[in-house]
């Protein structure tokens, strides 16, 4: 089956190939949309955990900045600031900040701005904390050794308390009011002048410096409250998400978008999977159901090769598989079928009919058997792809039906066609020879006392008997005669095509000298004799049935007659046919029997009455039947084929008494010859005259061949060659009876011709028949014409003679001036004429 | 009311050690400190071929030359005190006015100074380029020869001019007997008199501007960090310096005015904390710096 519907799986797995590759290739882009989204969240959480560091750096600034009198190793505050600018510059780098829009690298400035504000704060910070923080610790310091000793008063002393702690919430709370501070100093500075004192007046230094630090401290503060760095931080904070969000929304987009259509085109996928599998399916069932098929299952592609057999064919036709794919169909042709029973076949294929027919196909083995086949074009999508040929072995059937029929036309015992058959057989063939104008000649054979011999010798015995019978008649006939054998001991023979009614006789003959010989069976030696009745179409009747009846009705007379021996249903017939019959069995002798002669009859110059030649005539006196006349025997002889033996005769006696004659005659100038058709044709004709002249010694100029016209005209081209070849050793060429042959003049003008001789029924009624006037008139123009010798024949009168002198004929030959004369006679007859003149 | 202040003092300076020790080593690029090693000492980075980095820093004495201002190409005189090379890449900012953020950025400086190597990088890229530092440079930089790449190599060798393991770093690592009792003496002095207010950290300083004159004007011709920023605030604010092998960097002060410690701690007592001490006091806190003095890492010698 995968011969069926490749193209349309191909186109299938194209399609799903193609879907494959999609698949593959959304699956590739699904890949690559997640490792970016990876990376991008990677990328964001860097950005993130920048930013968070920059929070956390801020916040450390703050808590650095809050920090007024506490020691703080400025290193980790120098490593948050370090940190910042590390991070920042991270956000700022070019693998970064390039990602983003310019809204990105504001909010970076702004950042960079505020951050640029908050680090001066805080490298002062770092100096007033120091100073701060010293000179705090130098008051207490102070404080401490002046109340442990006595360097002040205790009022002083007191007032120096106040002082500190006053500062002291002063620094707790810059904005209380600082004159009482003030107040205090004055005290001091009173009491200085009164008392000196290195550690007052440190003291006193100390204090204004600190107010002026905490003072400047606060101012610093409320700068610092207007730095937003924080709120910058945020915006960046807040851009990023967002942007992250934006971003990967949009790839979740994408990849959900791709995951879906890479979910669809597997689903397509799995459908057309399913379908295939149901189509394979269905294809395996088909593909069964064709291999194990009782019929032959052949498909060919579009040019006729094989693409497909089952296992039957293979059984059937001996090829194996590998042998058959790719051959095309005629390797099983047997020669049987005719050339047009295929071109017809491949007509209808062509035209992509469906066709069929019965196939006597051949094996590999060369065997042949038939087949019923019927073959179809196969379309798909409109175009012509295949063929497919189902086939039925039908050869039993063929060969039983065979059987019955030749059953019921064969006898069972001969197998020669029985009545039936040879009825239906001439029913055909009489229409066929009634248009054809041909004769047909029934024979009905009967075994002479046959039923003697089934009676005395048994059954067994008689259809031995008669099985031999029939092959002899067989053997006696022609391929394409007709026999049947019509009941127990009767026989009909169908003759077709005859000459003439005779040749059924000679039939006859043949098979009954075939029987002069006994037959041997298993345990006998038969002598067994023919009668056979004869029955002529259309001459004694139009129909088989009369047909039949009259030719038993002639066996009968045959078998009443003395049996072995055969008769027509026309009495004359039958006598006419054995007399045929005897003259052809004494022709056979004539020659041998010295029976022929030849006579001459001298041909003349019409106007000097002087003889020019001779033609030699040939008689058979037979010792048998007496006298025959030359038209009787002559085509007899060559139906027989004697005449090759008499012509050869007549050739050499004539030949040998020319010699004699031209030593009286010295006119005489050349001796006419007869020769027939059936000489003529014969492949050795010319070699053999040429030898006979040679060994009589005679020129071959002095010899005339005379040969009949139609006989001339039968075969045109074969004639020509061998009239030329007989012209090229030397003969003469007469046209005998010219004027009855139909002769065309167009090769008339062909022929290598020198002499033309008018037929002597023209001459018969010459001068006083209109019609013979003008012919001879128009024949003796003619050879004036072509220049031939004009020869007028049987010319018996006076005005006969004088109207051919008139009408310029030279050459007569007839009873007028002398008849045929044997040899002596004509040796006298010319000695008379010298004597004459 | 005593309790609460001295409560108040504890939680400022009893937590921690506000002195951290110096790393025992830094991480570098061997390459580079090669590199930077040999432009450090080689006199070529100046126009004349006359002052090397090394000409004011000298390794040997303390890692800066010894004189109250440094002098460059044909004699000039500077107007600054060469402050060491050792340990500052631990300083927040470079120079005394903290004007160079980094080691590199500092090295730029006196490459282009007139009064220093009196040279632009653009001529000594080009003289670089005609030496054997043309390969050294391609084998370190992909870019070879650059006014970067230049001020980098220097800067990484800088970063391994470390002085670990000092004495009082020892005693800081918990070798308790590192430092004498006399110097242990002297560092309580050096907390408890403000010194460390400004002097701490891991360089002892080094971490923050500050006034120089903060009681009274302390008389100086530098305006000090004011000269960057031109800000009021800014006037007289230096960069307070290091006090790691502080014996070995006399003069001191920018402008080098003191030659011996105690003068400079006298003076620092009376003008940055507005304090009374007395020579004994000195006398220890000197002790004590006297023991900030570290090793000679190895890659300062030649």
């Amino acid at each position: 089956m995968n011969a069926l519907g490749s193209t349309e799986h191909k186109k299938k797995i194209d399609v799903v190939v193609a879907l494959l590759l999609f698949f593959m290739l959304f699956l590739l882009a699904l890949f690559v949309f997640l490792v970016k989204v990876d990376s991008d969240a990677k990328r964001y959480s860097s950005y993130d955990y920048a930013v968070s560091e920059l929070k956390l750096a801020d916040k450390s600034f703050d808590n650095f900045l809050l920090q007024q009198t506490t020691f703080v190793n400025y290193d980790l505050i120098n490593r948050e600031l370090s940190k910042f600018e590390v991070n920042m510059n991270f956000l700022n780098s070019k693998d970064v900040a390039g990602l983003f829009s310019p809204d990105y690298l504001l909010l970076l400035k702004n950042i960079a701005k505020a951050y640029k504000v908050k680090h001066k704060a805080i490298e002062y910070h770092k100096s007033k904390n120091a100073l701060l923080l010293n000179s705090i610790h130098y008051l207490f310091d102070l404080n401490m050794a002046m109340s442990e000793s006595d360097i002040v008063d205790k009022a002083t002393l007191e007032v120096i308390d106040q002082t500190l702690l006053m500062v002291m919430k002063f620094y707790i709370n810059p904005y209380i009011k600082i004159e009482p501070i003030l107040d205090n100093i004055l005290k001091l500075k009173l009491k200085l002048k009164k008392n000196s004192s290195l550690e007052l007046e440190m003291f006193i230094e100390h204090i204004f410096l600190n107010v002026d630090r905490i003072r400047e401290f606060s101012k610093l503060k409320k700068k610092q409250e207007k730095i937003v760095l924080i709120d910058a931080i945020d915006s960046l904070h807040i851009y990023l998400k967002n942007k992250y969000k934006e971003d990967i929304l949009i790839e979740r987009v994408i990849v959900t978008a791709l995951f879906f259509i890479a979910l669809v085109i597997l689903v397509v996928l799995l459908i057309v999977y399913k379908r295939s599998l149901k189509m394979r399916d269905e294809l395996l069932g088909f593909s069964a159901a064709v291999e194990n098929s009782y019929n032959s299952i052949v498909i060919t592609d579009i040019d006729s090769n094989i693409t497909y057999v089952n296992d039957l064919a293979i059984k059937e036709t001996g090829y194996t598989k590998e042998e058959l794919i790719g051959q095309n169909p005629r390797v099983l042709k047997s020669d049987v079928k005719s050339d047009a029973f295929y071109k017809k076949m491949h007509e209808d294929l062509s035209m992509g009919r469906k066709w069929e027919g019965e196939f006597r196909n051949k094996r590999k083995d060369g065997s042949l058997f038939y087949e019923k086949a019927s073959i179809m074009p196969i379309f798909q999508d409109g175009e012509l792809t295949n063929y497919l040929a189902i086939k039925l072995n039908i050869t039993d059937y063929i060969e039983e039906k065979q059987k019955v029929e030749h059953m019921v036309y064969h006898d069972a015992l001969t197998s020669l066609p029985n009545r039936t058959n040879i009825e239906n057989y001439l029913e055909h063939h009489l229409t066929v020879a009634k248009r054809d104008n041909s004769k047909i000649a029934i024979l009905f054979i009967d075994l002479d006392r046959f039923k003697t011999i089934n009676d005395t010798l048994g059954h067994d015995v008689g259809d031995e008997l008669l099985v031999e019978c029939a092959k002899r008649i067989r053997s006696a006939l022609r391929e394409s005669d007709m026999l049947a054998r019509v009941g127990g001991d009767e026989f009909v023979v169908v003759l077709e095509a005859l000459n003439d009614e005779y040749s059924a006789a000679q039939v006859c003959e043949k098979i009954i000298e075939l029987f002069q010989k006994s037959i041997q069976t298993k345990a006998h030696r038969l002598n067994i004799t023919l009668s056979i009745g004869i029955s002529i179409f259309p001459d004694d009747a139009k129909d088989y049935t009369a047909l039949f009846k009259y030719a038993d009705v002639a066996m009968y007379e045959a078998k009443e007659s003395g049996r072995n021996n055969f008769k027509y249903y026309k009495r004359q017939l039958s006598v006419d046919a054995h007399n045929r019959l005897d003259m052809e069995q004494a022709l056979k002798k004539a020659v041998t029997h010295n029976e022929l002669y030849l006579v001459y009859q001298p041909k003349y110059n019409i106007l000097e009455k002087s003889v020019v030649g001779l033609e030699a005539l040939v008689r058979w006196e037979s010792e048998k039947i007496g006298f025959i006349p030359p038209d009787e025997f002559i085509s007899v002889a060559e139906d027989t084929g004697d005449i090759l033996e008499i012509g050869a005769y007549i050739f050499r006696q004539a030949c040998e008494d020319f010699l004699i004659f031209q030593k009286s005659c010295l006119e005489l100038q050349s001796i006419s010859i007869n020769i027939s058709a059936v000489q003529l044709y014969q492949d050795s004709f010319v070699d053999d005259v040429k030898s006979v002249i040679k060994e009589v010694g005679i020129k071959p100029q002095s010899i005339m061949l005379e040969i009949t016209e139609s006989h001339v005209m039968k075969n045109v081209t074969h004639s020509m060659q061998i009239l030329k070849s007989l012209k090229e050793v030397g003969f003469k060429i007469s046209i005998d009876d010219f004027g009855t042959g139909h002769s065309s003049l167009s090769y008339l003008k062909l022929f290598p011709i020198n002499e033309l001789k008018i037929d002597k029924s023209f001459v018969d009624d010459l001068p006083d028949d209109q019609d013979d006037v003008a012919i001879a008139r128009a024949i003796i123009a003619l050879s004036q014409n072509m220049g031939y010798v004009n020869v007028a024949e049987g010319i018996e009168t006076k005005e006969q003679e004088q109207f051919l002198e008139d009408n310029g004929c030279e050459i007569g030959q007839g009873y007028y001036f002398s008849k045929p004369q044997t040899k002596n006679d004509l040796i006298n007859f010319f000695k008379k004429l010298e004597d004459e003149s | 009311m005593k309790y609460l202040i001295i409560f108040f003092l504890m939680i400022n300076f009893v937590y921690a050690e506000p002195i951290t020790p110096l790393p025992q080593s830094v991480e570098v690029d061997d390459s580079k400190v090669a590199l930077g090693k040999k432009l450090f000492f080689d006199t070529i980075v100046s126009v004349d071929n006359t002052v090397s980095c090394a000409t004011c820093h000298d390794l040997e004495n303390g890692g800066d030359d010894g004189l109250d201002v440094s002098f460059g190409i044909e004699g000039k005189q500077g107007n600054i005190n060469s402050p060491t090379v050792y340990n500052s890449v631990y300083n927040f900012r470079q120079f005394w006015n903290g004007r160079a953020k980094d080691l590199s950025e500092q090295a730029k400086g006196p490459i282009e100074n007139p009064v220093e190597m009196g040279n632009n990088f653009e001529n000594l890229i080009k003289t670089l380029k005609r030496t054997s530092y043309k390969s050294e440079f391609n084998k370190v930089y992909s870019d070879g020869v650059t006014k970067e790449n230049i001020v980098d190599a220097i800067a990484e060798y800088e970063k391994t001019l470390i002085t670990p393991s000092s004495p009082f770093d020892r005693y800081l690592r918990g070798d308790i007997s590192a430092i004498t009792q006399e110097q242990k003496e002297g560092y309580e002095l050096f907390k408890s008199k403000g010194c460390i207010a400004c002097h701490h950290g891991v360089n002892i300083g080094g971490n923050l501007y500050n006034k120089f004159g903060v009681m009274q004007n302390a008389n100086s011709q530098s305006l000090g960090r004011y000269e960057v920023t031109k800000n009021e605030m800014d006037k007289y604010y230096f960069k307070v310096p290091t006090l790691r092998n502080i014996q070995k960097t006399a003069p001191y002060l920018h402008d080098g005015r003191f030659k011996h410690l105690d003068e400079v701690v006298k003076f620092m007592a009376r003008y940055q904390l507005g304090r009374v001490v007395n020579q004994e006091e000195i006398d220890k806190i000197v002790v004590f710096l006297n023991s900030l003095s570290g090793e000679i890492p190895q890659s300062a010698k030649r």
